[in-house]
């Protein structure tokens, strides 16, 4: 007769008692399975597990259950009943399988992604007949809107070479300087006028836009369509090109971390009026991310220099790229009528 | 030797109490080791032994590699600027671990359709109607506002209500609905088939959320993206990772609440709605302080580590409620003399140290693992190796000729 007070011993174990069960402090790893039982080393049913023939004696609170092995042994075991420890592992799958199986999926799932990426991708990659916009003293805007991407008119006549996408020159913003106005500022067109800068330029902000920021020399406005515009103002030799500008400053407008996926088109010289003595802009298409989600926006940057040096920059982003040519009669109030105040001519 | 908690007589060289789990050792009550996991700590950061609890140290390397190799094949991908692919890879990573880890541990019990059309499919239709609704359908504008420049004096007050609590609450009711509807079932009663019910739910909607967010990749023209790329893999990083797990073991403690500790589910007690604030609120907090970090230089990468400090927190939180749960639901049984379809017949082995389980235990008295967290197929071992008396099967096993593979291992809720 055993103790009953000691764990029962399954037959043929090699272990005695006090080494299959050994003293274990807080913290301590459990014993490797190597030191007790081998990995998957248990006896097959039957051969190596006798079950026990006297377990512990009933406890107080704790009565034996009608079927529990807790106190004189389970009863014969019947043929549809497993015996001894469970077979192989505690899991279904092998090291192998499982590994395999999950990267497998993985792989799956991607190259799904990928799939669809050929399926749905690159639909629709010509860009917004946004070119058309042209600021002018008369305010008049839109010249002649053709459908998107229909080839803008050139001055020659000619037709124009597809958009290429250009690497955007990183630079310092535009330098600002304190000027005095060689001019007087007109009163705003339609709108208020906000003046930013020390050189105190005009923005335009019609009724439906609000300012979401201003700066000491910049403005950031939205309309509550997916369209938002940015203005910036600085101080530049008045010789210096407005394409310039926009080259040298295009960094400070695309290069955040959330852009990507750019492409940046080709600046387009337009024609200076009033006061301004360069007129510019440049188009570009671009992917936002963030850690939340993504969506793809068009913009378009527009630089101007006046006769004293000052400079106005202004970028109006659209998401979707899709809707950017339904968009301007939006934008174009703003970007308008501050070009127009800028050459003081509005 | 008696224990001096629950009086439940153990061998003497029992390390643990076999009833309630307690420590025999006078010296054993400064830190104890997870009842889950016996080789680690309670306190300790480890993910796959929380999130996937019926693992032991073997089982759990496998999830570990294969998540590592997984992850190394996506970020490479995302270095070669294969967006589409990374993205879709990412954002099913840890779901299509969940998967095999279910069907790896038979938590559906043989009966693996409403478990993965609930958690997954369900659970992905609804994340996808909800991110429509908010992202492109109702809010596309407000959600643009983030890209608008003035910095964060820029910043939409509106927007950020949106997206980062009405949404997150929202989503969190979403993520709730088929986890709770699986935990009310008697089968899946246990407060760890909860947590794990809530973790697939919780991981299925980031997953799906995500292809919606970034569909923006699967429609570019650019099937390689070669610029911007450190972004991008920031930000699959925090898609692969960081995302789905938060959502995941938010879920997972809600749901685990629903369950309750003991034999049965508890339901919508005031346990459970503390908990699902809790989830709530860890959602609010992850978005809000992605949305504020975006603002500061490198802010994609200060939110990854912020989504890093709130995992770890949910992490411990999950280890310390389970650790609770286990031992106060052992300890309550063995004061009401109650048996437990969770406790063991017959002596069987430990799956964790692979040493001796006495008969009726909760725990290892060796390593002090509970039974509870052993996998269906060793539960169902476990429990169907006596027959009673009158020669019915014991608790939750299955009749002699009744088809094993689908009774429920846990027997009578």
């Amino acid at each position: 007769m055993s103790d009953p007070t000691q764990p029962q011993q399954p037959a043929q174990q090699p272990a005695p008692a006090t080494q299959m069960v050994p003293q274990q402090q807080p913290g301590q790893q459990p014993v490797p399975p190597a030191q007790a039982y081998p990995q998957q080393g248990y006896a097959p049913p039957q051969q190596g597990y006798a079950p026990p023939q006297q377990g512990f004696p009933p406890q107080p609170g704790y009565p034996p259950q009608p079927g529990q092995a807790y106190a004189g042994g389970p009863p014969p075991a019947a043929p549809w009943q497993q015996t001894g420890p469970p077979a192989g592992s505690n899991h279904s799958s092998s090291k192998g399988k499982t590994i395999g199986l999950i990267v497998a999926g993985v792989v799956a799932v991607g190259a799904l992604g990928g799939i669809a990426a050929v399926v749905f991708g690159g639909g629709d990659d010509e860009r917004p007949s946004s070119a058309e916009v042209t600021p002018g003293g008369s305010g008049s805007g839109i010249l002649d809107p053709e459908p998107v991407g229909s080839a803008p008119p050139q001055p020659d006549g000619s037709t124009p070479p597809a958009p290429t996408p250009t690497e955007p020159a990183p630079s310092e913003p535009v330098p600002t300087e304190p000027i005095e106005p060689t001019e007087p500022v007109p009163p705003a067109p339609s709108g208020s006028g906000v003046a930013i800068g020390s050189n105190g330029v005009q923005v335009i902000v019609p009724p439906e836009w609000t300012i979401d920021a201003q700066g000491e020399d910049s403005l950031s406005l939205s309309n509550g369509e997916s369209s938002f515009i940015y203005a910036l103002t600085g101080v530049a030799d008045p010789s210096v090109e407005a394409s310039s500008v926009l080259q040298q400053n295009l960094a400070y407008f695309t290069g955040g971390e959330s852009y990507t996926q750019l492409e940046v088109y080709d600046v387009a010289p337009q024609e200076a009026f009033g006061s301004i003595v360069s007129l510019a802009s440049i188009d570009y298409q671009a992917l936002w991310v963030d850690a939340q989600g993504s969506f793809p926006l068009y913009g378009k940057i527009f630089a101007a220099v006046r006769q004293d040096g000052s400079v106005l920059m202004l970028n109006v982003e659209h998401s979707p790229p899709e809707d950017f040519d339904a968009s301007i009669p939006t934008w174009f109030p703003v970007i308008g009528g501050s070009l127009d105040t800028f050459a003081g001519v509005g | 030797m008696s224990c001096s908690t629950c009086s439940s007589d153990n061998p003497d060289v029992a390390a643990f109490c076999h009833r309630c789990g307690t420590s025999q050792h006078a010296n054993a009550t400064t830190q104890r080791s997870y009842a889950v996991q016996s080789s680690e700590g309670v306190n300790q950061f480890a993910l796959i032994s929380t999130i996937m609890p019926h693992t032991n140290r073997e089982t759990a390397d496998n999830y570990r590699w294969a998540m590592i190799v997984s992850a190394v094949l996506i970020v490479g991908a995302t270095a070669l600027g294969l967006l589409p692919i990374a993205i879709a890879a990412a954002a099913f990573l840890i779901p299509i671990t969940y998967l095999v880890y279910i069907y790896d541990v038979n938590l559906w019990e043989d009966a693996p359709a409403p478990v993965v059309i609930g958690l997954f499919l369900v659970t992905g239709i609804l994340a996808a109607l909800v991110s429509l609704v908010f992202f492109q359908w109702a809010f596309d504008t407000e959600f643009a506002s983030f890209a608008a420049r003035g910095g964060i004096d820029g910043l939409s007050f509106k927007a950020l209500l949106l997206f980062s609590v009405l949404l997150p609450l929202i989503a969190e009711v979403v993520k709730n609905l088929p986890a709770v509807f699986l935990a009310r079932l008697p089968q899946f009663d246990d407060m760890i088939d909860g947590l794990t019910f809530g973790v697939a739910a919780g991981t299925a909607y980031a997953a799906f959320e995500t292809i919606v967010l970034y569909q923006a990749v699967f429609t570019s023209d650019q099937l390689r993206t070669e610029q911007g790329l450190a972004t991008w893999i920031v930000v699959v990083v925090n898609l692969m990772v960081v995302k789905s797990l938060i959502y995941g073991t938010a879920t997972g403690i809600a749901v685990a609440a629903f369950s309750g500790k003991g034999e049965g589910y508890d339901g919508f007690t005031a346990y459970y709605a503390k908990n699902f604030a809790l989830a709530a609120g860890v959602n609010v907090l992850y978005w809000v302080g992605v949305r504020l970090l975006s603002y500061l230089p490198f802010g994609q990468g200060l939110g990854l580590i912020w989504g890093f400090v709130i995992l770890a927190v949910l992490i411990i939180r999950i280890r310390v409620m389970m650790q609770a749960a286990l031992l106060e639901a052992a300890v309550e049984a063995a004061a009401k003399s109650d048996v437990s379809s969770r406790e063991t017949f017959v002596e069987t082995f430990c799956p964790e140290c692979e040493n001796m389980l006495l008969a009726g235990s909760h725990f290892c008295i060796v390593c002090g693992t509970s039974v509870r967290s052993t996998s269906r197929q060793t539960r169902k071992v476990m429990t169907t190796q006596a027959l009673p008396a009158d020669g019915s099967p014991p608790y939750g096993a299955p009749a002699p000729d009744a088809d094993t593979g689908s009774g429920p291992a846990g027997g009578v809720a």
